[in-house]
């Protein structure tokens, strides 16, 4: 008999975000225009990946499915949120790297993730992220051909 | 079996001027680098330079990504020896006989004997493509647009069953790819899916969101690993006897070739490569040694099996990519988004018009071979330290250079956020073990499939008794039923048998 393992209500929002998404997809495509051309790929992948969907969901719900969230590994050395921190500080990174310029948007950036994971050496939090911040920052900006947002004055 | 004329040539293209070399040394260095972290990744590296490889020539940015390439073959053998981590999956069969030879002493043997089958195996592989791309390229010539889709299909499906213990979610990735890879501006010119946003009507921007699913979505992982003991001090290296190890892997020159050979089949099937061929040559060296026992204990032969086969995996998946335009998985996946940044279309056409660059393209790369054992003997003590850097570090800072190499490519802020967008997309996958690989090669290949339907479907003008015309469509469509459907069946199998033996 197999085991039932304990549903992973994450996954089964995934599978709704991908099968709304697909919905969508099709919606948006089948509206666009009735041609073969058109049609000819994109209802028959959407159909057969929702079909799937439908399996990989009742397999959820059932309980069948292993564990999917992967077990904490004897490496892990930080809490789940930790990576939600992450994201949230890798977001304002791309939002401020625009408003505010990339040097100082990367500087703020490595600094708080140092700071996250324990690091409290003030030589290591200022000192580093100001050292990448400024190279990467002059780098890219004599590397590309477009203008880069940057907060000091490059040669 | 070589065409001479192309291969002068590609002589002529490659040491005619240093500029496609200028490239490789860097290359290999951050190869090396990238391969020695744990938890970092040769396609990470290669996939946050694709970049910078949008002001070379198409052939220095080929010879710079398969720099990386290579460099990330050995670097993943450094953790395996002196730590007992693989650098990458491709290495795991490296850590069973290189950290008992750590144990030892022997740690400057063990690296030493994993560069040189690390040099040995790049360059067999590479030696096998340039002596067979000629007799492939005749052949794939023969095929039209249903075998294109039933090929890419079959890759597709062959990353998702073999690649991943879950093979309906490998399939569910691999087709959410595809769909995502037909966003925009149609071949027939209808616009779909972009939901008003400009940035898409040239469809998805492929090498930011590959920049996100292999590397920001792996690094945001990481942030929660440690990996790294940081009380302990980097080993001291010989290099002598890293010098003796080196010497000493082709003292065991039926465990090379064996390993180089498996690593360059297993290297051609679409989404297995490294990470399966360095387990499958261990077990082989194992099985056919006279002293099997001592497997495990730290025999070089080992280590030398492992490393071989990883490397030659290289050459092999560029079969698949090089003659059909498909890639295996994450080098060859950014090898293609490198071809599309240049305008080249890989497939059946390209060996046929292009023969020089694609042997360029080979000797090239069989140069880097033996240039990695140069680099490799030079740089093996900065890995050696590189191995301790604290992830902490490591994590934030690579995240800002995809950040940058998205910008870069893209010239304004939309760059950046498709990397954010796809990273947590391809972290959200790996989360629930959905195969990121398979659904970066759907995205890389949707258009094409699309393409190549769109011109089946007006050659047979609608009818499927044409298909019975293409003796090879039937064939490539049986292969890819018969690995859809016999793995599970294997596996069951297997698992009625189990019990009773």
């Amino acid at each position: 008999m197999t085991a039932r393992h304990p549903v992973a209500w994450g996954h089964v929002a995934l599978i709704g975000m991908l099968a709304a998404g697909i919905v969508l997809y099709l919606w948006d495509t089948v509206a666009a225009s009735q041609s073969v051309a058109n049609l000819i790929l994109v209802p028959a992948v959407s159909v057969l990946t929702l079909t799937l969907l439908a399996v990989v969901l009742v397999r959820a719900l059932a309980g069948r499915d292993p564990p999917i969230e992967r077990p904490l590994k004897a490496d892990d050395d930080a809490p789940a949120w930790h990576t939600a921190a992450y994201l949230v500080l890798l977001t304002l990174f791309v939002v401020l790297a625009e408003v505010a310029g990339f040097d100082l948007a990367t500087f703020l950036f490595i600094a708080a993730a140092l700071a996250l994971k324990g690091e409290r050496h003030p030589a290591v939090l200022v000192a580093y992220p100001l050292a990448f911040a400024v190279f990467c920052t002059w780098a890219f900006k004599a590397m590309i051909p477009y203008p880069m947002p940057a907060l000091l004055p490059y040669p | 079996m070589i065409d001479t004329a192309a291969a002068a040539s590609a002589l002529g293209i490659l040491f005619g001027s240093w500029e496609p070399w200028l490239v490789v040394i860097p290359g290999l260095i951050i190869g090396l680098v990238f391969g020695a972290v744990p938890g970092l990744q040769g396609s990470m590296a290669m996939a946050i330079c694709l970049p910078l490889t949008l002001y070379m020539d198409f052939l220095p940015a080929m010879l710079f990504l398969t720099a990386i390439f290579t460099g990330a073959g050995f670097g993943c053998a450094v953790p395996a020896v002196l730590i007992n981590i693989p650098g990458t999956s491709a290495a795991v069969a490296t850590c069973f006989d290189g950290y008992p030879m750590a144990r030892k002493g022997l740690h400057s043997e063990a690296l030493g004997y994993a560069l040189g089958a690390s040099v040995a195996g790049t360059a067999f592989g590479y030696v096998l493509l340039l002596l067979l791309v000629d007799s492939i390229s005749n052949l794939v010539l023969r095929i039209g647009p249903t075998e294109m889709v039933v090929v890419i299909l079959w890759g597709l499906t062959l990353i998702a069953v073999l690649r991943g213990r879950n093979v309906l979610r490998g399939l569910i990735a691999g087709f959410a790819g595809v769909l995502l890879g037909t966003i925009g501006l149609s071949t027939a010119g209808v616009l779909r899916g972009t939901a008003g946003i400009t940035e898409l009507l040239d469809g998805v921007p492929v090498v930011p969101a590959i920049l996100g699913m292999f590397a920001v979505s792996e690094l945001l992982d990481m942030a929660r690993r440690r990996y790294i003991v940081e009380a302990k001090e980097a080993p001291k290296l010989s290099f002598r006897r890293i010098l003796d190890g080196f010497l000493g892997g082709f003292s065991y020159p039926a465990v090379v070739l064996r390993g180089s050979l498996i690593g360059s089949l297993i290297g051609a099937l679409p989404g297995v490569g490294s990470s399966v061929s360095n387990l499958v040559s261990y077990a082989d060296a194992r099985r056919s040694d006279r002293d099997p026992e001592s497997f495990g204990r730290g025999n070089p032969k080992g280590v030398v099996a492992s490393e071989a086969a990883n490397s030659s995996s290289e050459g092999g998946s560029m079969v698949t990519l090089l003659a059909l335009g498909i890639p295996g998985g994450g080098g060859t996946a950014i090898l293609l988004a490198a071809f599309s940044m240049h305008n080249v279309t890989g497939g059946p056409r390209f060996i046929a018009e292009n023969t020089d660059i694609v042997y360029a393209i080979i000797l090239g790369n069989f140069a880097q071979a033996i240039l990695l054992a140069l680099v490799g003997l030079g740089i093996i003590h900065l890995l050696s330290a590189v191995v301790l850097v604290p992830v902490r570090v490591l994590v934030p800072s690579v995240l800002a250079l995809s950040v940058f190499g998205a910008y870069g490519l893209s010239g304004d802020i939309s760059g950046p956020v498709t990397v954010l967008v796809f990273g947590v997309f391809g972290w959200v996958l790996k989360r629930y073990d959905y195969s990121v690989p398979a659904a970066v090669v759907g995205l890389l290949l949707g258009k094409l499939l699309e393409a190549e339907l769109v011109h089946s479907w007006q050659i047979s003008g609608g009818q499927a008794e044409y298909l019975l015309e293409r003796p090879i469509t039937i064939g490539l469509l049986a292969l890819l039923i018969a690995s859809v459907a016999l793995p599970p069946l294997m596996q069951r199998r297997r698992r009625r048998t189990t019990p009773e033996g």
